[in-house]
């Protein structure tokens, strides 16, 4: 039992937003964008050490997180993994947030195979073996 | 009740036993740390296998029917739940004795608690440490 909990433990993202339709959307991953957020609190708050950054509570963390303005790399970066892009209607622009969301998607690495595997299965509608 | 876990504020809950007090805060270093588990057991799997001279796609079946190839990740998704779950376990583990200087089997010998109990715990524990409640949807990459 206690092994269960734990494997639903490491699929809880510590980060999400939540879209119109409800779905939960994993969008930040802590130990690579951390760094791009620690620029932005030292910029915009107080700067602090890295070792100071890291034992911010969570909660305060995510209050100052949401305030980002747009002029932040890291909006930017956020916004490519989240946005609808087929909600747009401008080509160019839908070429434009495609590309930035193939650069910026969160690794791999971040997700299990069963996972990977899931998403790759809708996209080419195969589920044969 | 043998222990109580007691909210503070929204990143803060005590771990109350037998006149024993212990403060756990869920800031972003340890949302890092358990963020890092499936990447962590992901990147240990890879090495164990170059170490036994193979790599995940020798772990793949290749089916080819006609012109279409088929390919079965039965045998990387168990391995790597494997490696999943015990790299959990590890962190876990190395966060009770960060907290309570003590490891997860040491905590609930320390408490006194039977094997149902220990499942409870385990459960409110890993709430303590996500901030997670039993109402959060479990969301993944799938859903």
């Amino acid at each position: 039992m206690l092994l269960q909990v734990l494997q639903v433990m490491t699929k809880y993202p510590v980060n999400q937003t939540r879209r119109k339709s409800n779905k939960m959307f994993f969008c930040f991953a802590y130990p690579s964008d951390l760094n791009q957020a620690y620029a932005f609190y030292c910029a915009r708050y107080k700067d602090i050490e890295w070792d100071e950054f890291l034992k911010i509570g969570k909660s305060t963390f995510m209050k100052k997180f949401n305030s980002m303005p747009e002029s932040e790399p890291l909006y930017t970066i956020i916004k490519s993994r989240t946005m609808n892009i087929d909600e747009l209607k401008d080509k160019d622009e839908k070429k434009y947030w495609r590309k930035l969301r193939r650069i910026n998607r969160i690794p791999d690495e971040y997700y299990t195979s069963k996972e990977i595997l899931l998403d790759l299965s809708k996209k080419t509608k195969e589920t044969k073996l | 009740m043998k222990y109580e876990f007691k909210k503070i504020d929204a990143d803060t809950t005590e771990l109350i036993y037998k006149n024993k007090n212990f403060t756990i805060k869920r800031d972003v270093g340890l949302m890092r740390d358990i963020q890092s588990a499936v990447s962590k057991a992901k990147k240990k799997l890879v090495f164990d296998l170059a170490k036994e001279g193979l790599t995940k796609k020798d772990l793949v079946i290749t089916k080819t029917e006609g012109n279409k190839t088929y390919e079965d990740n039965t045998n990387v998704v168990a391995l790597e739940e494997e490696y999943t779950n015990e790299a959990t376990m590890e962190m876990f583990d190395e966060l009770c004795k960060k907290f309570f200087k003590l490891g997860i089997a040491e905590l609930v010998i320390d408490i006194g608690l039977t094997e149902e109990e220990s499942e409870l715990f385990g459960m409110e524990l890993m709430s303590a440490f996500t901030g997670a409640t039993s109402d959060d949807e479990i969301p993944s990459k799938s859903n």
